[in-house]
């Protein structure tokens, strides 16, 4: 309860007059009198304004309606509850307090001579932000699927070797050097070409970051097969970004497929929902490119085999006819079977089949293997 | 002229052969129509190991890219 101050205003010929402090702590007064309690408010933290030297914090609080504001205020958070309240934020939300979330917030009227009226927060409900959290994740997904782009990334053809890779992440990163790892040092001989292109992966200005390198990347598509957004071992704090309508509608009208590989424990966001490929962490997604390569790999090897195989039993089989040929010419051959013992009969040059076709007294010609023999019909049987 | 190639002496060759196994032909024709088959023949032989050889130095080389590569 603020200091009652009476005041009375001073004189000066016929003017009376008040100080500015006397008005403003006049009014101090009147307000803190009449809201002396604390009581819950839902509003949008524009800015949180927090100030890592004094960790005081100064939101700037505002409701809009139809998305123009219709009412806004300052606000103050000392440090001591500023601590406590993003402690039980974060392990709630997995957010961070900060720009632009919609709150709910436990506070009281402030008035000041020198810095006006604010209110001063003494706690927030994580549990209403992450219901608007979550309320932001179905209006995402509802949007993108009454856009028709739901399925769009994931229509698009993965190449069977994708081997021209173009990579949003943090050099620095840990989610990144595993990636690069597996693919660079387990199988060198595959030589994957990959291009950084780096950029926030959580947090605040994430979004516009990531929008930028993917901007960057359509420009010189031609160069690429895919696109895979890597990060790792930054826990599961900030990745609200990968739920944002903007990013995940660059994802769905990329021309590329957009793979992703955000390393976390949490529930699937929606970038990962309408992503081409989606692997829970950079390992799991270096794993799937090597493995593409690796069975091509295989498949050829399988065909040179199969084309070895097939061309020399091909060749075999031929072979076995052509002798099974000269077998059955052999058996067909009539000097094969005079050699046998038969004989053959001409009478005039013909060969005669029965002996019906002669008559007492014909020359015939009896030919063997190695002679002929001339001789004259005595008896015809029938 | 242009030689012909395994497939269509083989083919003739083929053709050769029924009519030798049916009963159509005259005896007077066998001894030219078996000349005739045996030179397909040799010539089918001839071609299939050169065919052979070919591939043969095919799958070799299939076999020496395989070992560069591992």
């Amino acid at each position: 309860m603020a200091k009652e101050i009476l005041t009375m205003p001073t004189q000066l010929n016929s003017i009376k007059y008040f100080s500015l402090f006397e008005v403003l702590s006049s009014i101090q007064n009147t307000l803190l009198n009449r809201y002396s309690s604390c009581f819950w408010v839902k509003a949008e933290i524009m800015k949180i304004n927090h100030y890592i030297h004094s960790g005081h914090c100064y939101p700037d609080l505002v409701e809009k309606s139809e998305n123009k504001i219709v009412a806004q205020t300052r606000a103050l958070i000392w440090k001591d509850d500023y601590n406590r309240i993003n402690q039980k934020f974060l392990s709630t939300t997995k957010e961070p307090l900060k720009d632009g979330i919609t709150t709910l917030l436990y506070c009281r009227i402030g008035f000041d001579a020198l810095y006006g009226l604010s209110l001063r927060i003494i706690d927030i409900d994580p549990l209403f932000t992450l219901g608007e959290l979550q309320k932001e994740i179905q209006e995402t997904i509802k949007k993108i699927k009454l856009e028709g782009l739901w399925d769009n990334n994931k229509k698009l053809l993965m190449p069977l070797l994708p081997k021209r890779l173009a990579i949003i992440s943090v050099e620095s990163s840990k989610g990144y050097s595993d990636f690069m790892n597996i693919l660079m040092k387990e199988e060198p001989h595959f030589k994957i070409y990959t291009h950084l292109f780096p950029s926030l992966l959580q947090g605040d200005n994430a979004v516009e970051s990531m929008i930028m390198a993917l901007d960057t990347i359509e420009i010189v598509k031609g160069h690429f097969d895919a696109v895979l957004i890597i990060r790792g071992g930054g826990g599961d704090i900030g990745l609200s970004c990968y739920n944002n309508y903007q990013l995940v509608k660059r994802i769905t009208t990329f021309p590329l497929p957009v793979l992703t590989g955000i390393g976390h424990s949490t529930n699937e966001t929606v970038c990962e929902m309408v992503s081409n490929k989606t692997a829970i962490t950079p390992t799991e997604l270096a794993d799937y490119i090597i493995s593409k390569f690796r069975n091509f790999e295989q498949n050829l090897k399988d065909l040179k085999q199969k084309l070895i195989n097939n061309s020399t039993k091909r060749l075999e089989r031929e072979l076995q006819t052509l002798n099974q040929y000269k077998q059955i010419l052999q058996i067909l051959d009539p000097k094969n079977l005079l050699k046998r013992g038969y004989s053959i009969t001409y009478l005039d040059d013909k060969i005669i089949k029965s002996a019906s076709q002669l008559k007492k007294g014909d020359q015939i010609t009896t030919l063997f293997a190695d002679s002929k023999a001339v001789s004259l019909v005595n008896d015809i049987e029938n | 002229m242009k030689s012909k190639t395994y497939t269509e002496k083989f083919e003739e060759l083929t053709k050769i052969i029924k009519e030798l196994e049916g009963t159509d032909i005259t005896i007077d024709d066998m001894t030219s129509k078996i000349n005739q088959a045996i030179t397909l023949l040799d010539q089918c032989k001839e071609s299939l190991h050169e065919i052979n050889e070919d591939v043969n130095k095919i799958i070799e080389e299939i076999y020496l890219a395989n070992e560069n590569e591992e």
